[in-house]
């Protein structure tokens, strides 16, 4: 559909080999000496069981499977404590929190979850307890589709927490890889007196989680993190900055601004920065001549912010593969539909996708992110998944480069999909 | 009673092994679940996805509509579907949360059939079973549907049953049983569920002989013995194919040797090919040698002393039992083996290790299986 005519009705979700995202394992295992235990029918245990073997966390999950006959007769909720003992007793290292995952299932048959925490609690004080889901028959659920969730689960831990607050400490959350370090960023942060930069996927110790509790400012770096950081604002007074990565300049220097306000701190000089990024787009668009590009919203955070900004600098942007239009992308997609009304807007999900899937195109497309870069048969695809760490103005830089090298190579899309590990 | 696994993964469970079965015929797959269901299948359970380009779909079911019992909402969407891409079939396939408020597939099929007129399966799969009663389910109800009983039976034509990607892998090993059984001058009415049509599965009635390539094969040859009318084998060609043979020709090539060296073998496996192994193993003088399946077993194709266990307590009890000499199983059984003077022969299994190793599955009838027989019996 053209972008003007842009709507998403539900239908049968059409699942492509390159769908997915890191999976809610991923991310809740990256809380240092934590172990994940999984209550669930044996099926709802797979695709997170053997991700976690390519991750290399299968050391930090096991599971418990119920039987029919215990679904049934309720007697599935005898299994919570007894296996929890068995696990401990097994392994060589007793975990400073124990992170119980339940599935679909659990959200209708009722367990009483908060007995069985207190029972663990009082079996286990030296480990704190949470019942997490992964139940995405929520995924339509604002507060509780499972990542969000999870997020909120993970930082109740930080309850209480809050110990000797640190005005030159700040967290980002929502992050499930490193940032690019080389992100004007942390030369501002720097600047502005930050010493101490809290994030989850570096952490190799419980107590520098719990060490985020005494921060002055959490920058969320992911949508899926927002809820997690007001319950935080609430919880521990910490006050949060949106800091989704963004290809706009106009919302790189709002951010800056933003953020320079908040840490009391000079007005950062992003205008060199700014002209240099901006540059840096107009010589890419020169080079990657006329181009068709598509842009896939599991590449990008706004993937119609990112074709707003690549149109404006003359790049040839003609395909927007996404599920939908976050509220924070509205304008962008307004924007598009005023200038560019005919750029096409393809949900990949939808059930007549596989008409389109596979075709090949003309054989020149180069797809950021390669759920379209499968979709469309490119041979030149910039495989980025959830802006792969970029930010601010290094991260159009970064962003750009990606373009030039992509279309420097012929990419092996079915490799790139293999590799990503992903968990739909 | 439940279960701690700490170091094995659940196995494929049984909406992959029905999705899987249908997987080649030209029909719209639908798992009824929320998203996590598919993506075991898709992402795990089924090794042709990226090459075949079957439409598989997720119902998107939502706590809500689960709870309402919103089936209209998925026999709605799939009418849709199916006005969009003009599949041959559409199957309806379960999981967990269905199994509990009770969905009634039968009647969401009838439905979308009638109101689409192309044939429509439904399968009370729940996730809490192993792909080989997916595979059986499917099966059956592919050939109730497409396969009427003939009085006409061509005695050179056979049926290959149970070769399904979860115990042949996708490398090769599918074709090759298909080719090595042509070569032995049989015409090959269908090969379910691998390189197969319906077209093929129509003409399944006026085949002579079954052949069960896997446990799930054995299930469903039994049931077309009694409505076809049609005899079985229970095997499968590996290696020189001799066994096989002499089994095709009525014959037992080899028996149980006796027992000479303290040696053990304990295979980890699917029953029919684990047996044939045992055999080989057998032709080479080893006869101590424990089939232990960790799938569906049918006794009256095991042998006295054949176990059927996938508990990881009782797997590493048995594996720690000190009887064993040599284990032949799936790569993520070894860190299992504890015991340094325990051999250890890696056999992946698509419905165990999934895409960790199933570029590693030997070629059935190659070296590298050939090896690994002959390192075990060594």
């Amino acid at each position: 559909m053209k972008a003007c005519e842009a709507h998403f009705p539900k239908t049968l979700r059409y699942e492509s080999p390159a769908h997915g995202g890191w999976g809610i394992i991923k991310i809740a295992s990256q809380v240092p000496e934590s172990y994940l235990l999984f209550f669930a029918p044996p099926a709802c245990g797979r695709h997170g069981c053997l991700s976690s073997f390519v991750s290399g966390i299968k050391d930090k999950v096991s599971y418990v499977f119920f039987t029919e006959e215990e679904i049934v007769n309720g007697t599935y909720v005898n299994a919570f404590i007894p296996s929890v003992k068995e696990l401990l007793d097994f392994l060589p290292k007793r975990p400073k929190c124990l992170f119980l995952y339940t599935s679909c299932i659990d959200d209708m048959l009722g367990t009483d979850r908060p007995s069985i925490r207190r029972e663990l609690e009082g079996l286990y004080p030296d480990i704190r307890f949470r019942f997490f889901q992964m139940d995405p028959i929520k995924l339509d659920s604002a507060s509780a589709a499972p990542g969000v969730s999870l997020y909120c689960n993970m930082f109740s831990m930080l309850e209480g927490e809050t110990k000797k607050p640190d005005t030159h400490q700040v967290n980002l959350i929502g992050n499930v890889v490193e940032p690019d370090y080389g992100s004007e960023l942390f030369t501002f942060l720097k600047e502005a007196g930050v010493t101490s930069i809290r994030q989850i996927p570096t952490m190799r110790k419980f107590d520098e989680f719990l060490s985020m509790a005494d921060s002055a400012l959490n920058l969320v770096v992911h949508p899926r993190a927002m809820a997690g950081a007001r319950l935080l604002e609430k919880q521990n007074k910490i006050p949060l900055l949106e800091a989704f990565t963004s290809y706009d300049p106009d919302d790189i220097d709002r951010f800056y601004q933003e953020l320079a306000q908040r840490l009391g701190s000079e007005p950062f000089k992003t205008k060199p920065l700014r002209e240099k990024a901006e540059a840096k787009l107009d010589a890419t668009a020169k080079e990657l001549d006329d181009i068709p590009i598509a842009i896939d919203f599991q590449a990008v955070t706004r993937p119609y912010t990112l074709a707003k900004v690549l149109l404006q600098h003359g790049f040839n942007v003609r395909l927007i593969a996404s599920d939908g239009v976050a509220g924070m992308e509205k304008p962008a997609l307004g924007w598009i539909s005023e200038h560019h009304p005919d750029v096409e807007v393809t949900n990949p999900l939808f059930d007549d996708a596989p008409k389109y899937a596979y075709r090949k195109t003309d054989g020149g497309d180069l797809a950021i992110g390669f759920d379209c870069g499968f979709m469309v048969g490119s041979s030149h695809v910039a495989d980025m998944i959830e802006d792969d760490g970029y930010f601010g103005y290094k991260g159009i830089e970064r962003l750009c480069d990606r373009l030039l090298n992509a279309r420097g190579e012929n990419s092996d899309v079915q490799r790139m999909i293999k590799e990503a590990n992903l968990v739909v | 009673m439940s279960t701690l696994q700490i170091s094995l993964p659940p196995f494929s469970p049984d909406y992959s092994g029905a999705a899987s079965a249908l997987f080649e015929l030209g029909g719209m797959l639908i798992l009824h679940d929320g998203s996590g269901c598919t993506g075991n299948f898709l992402g795990y359970d089924e090794p042709r996805w990226l090459e075949h380009h079957t439409i598989v779909y997720c119902s998107g079911l939502r706590h809500v509509d689960a709870i309402l019992g919103a089936d209209e909402k998925l026999v709605e969407r799939t009418v849709h579907a199916v006005e969009a891409m003009h599949p041959r079939f559409v199957a309806v396939i379960g999981s967990p949360v269905p199994m509990l408020v009770g969905c009634d597939y039968h009647g969401i099929a009838r439905e979308i059939e009638e109101r689409t007129h192309i044939p429509c399966f439904g399968f009370d799969t729940t996730g809490l079973d192993t792909y080989d009663r997916g595979v059986v389910l499917a099966c059956k109800a592919a050939l109730t549907r497409w396969a009427e009983p003939s009085e006409r039976k061509d005695p050179r034509r056979i049926n290959l049953i149970g070769l399904t990607p979860f115990d042949y892998g996708a490398r090769g090993n599918a074709p090759q049983v298909r080719a090595w059984f042509e070569a032995q001058g049989y015409t090959v009415g269908t090969s379910l569920c691998m390189g197969t049509t319906i077209e093929e599965i129509e003409s399944a009635g006026q085949a002579s002989l079954n052949i069960a390539l896997s446990e799930s094969g054995i299930e469903v040859c039994t049931w077309m013995q009694k409505r076809y009318n049609q005899p079985f084998l229970v095997g499968t060609p590996i290696l020189d194919g001799k066994v096989m043979q002499a089994q095709l020709q009525g014959k037992n090539l080899v028996t149980k040797p006796e027992a000479k060296t303290h040696k053990r073998v304990l295979i980890f496996g699917e029953q029919v090919l684990s047996g044939a192994i045992r055999q080989e193993l057998w032709r080479k003088g080893v006869g101590n040698v424990t089939v232990c399946t960790l799938f569906h077993q049918s006794p009256a194709y095991a042998m006295e002393g054949d176990l059927a266990l996938w508990k990881e307590r009782e797997v590493r009890q048995l594996i720690d039992s000190g009887i064993y000499t040599d284990i032949i199983a799936d790569p993520l059984f070894r860190p299992l083996v504890r015991d340094p003077g325990v051999r250890f022969f890696p056999l992946p299994s698509v419905a165990v290790s999934s895409k960790l190793y199933w570029d590693e599955i030997p070629d059935y009838q190659g070296e590298a299986l050939a090896g690994l027989i002959e390192g075990a019996a060594s």
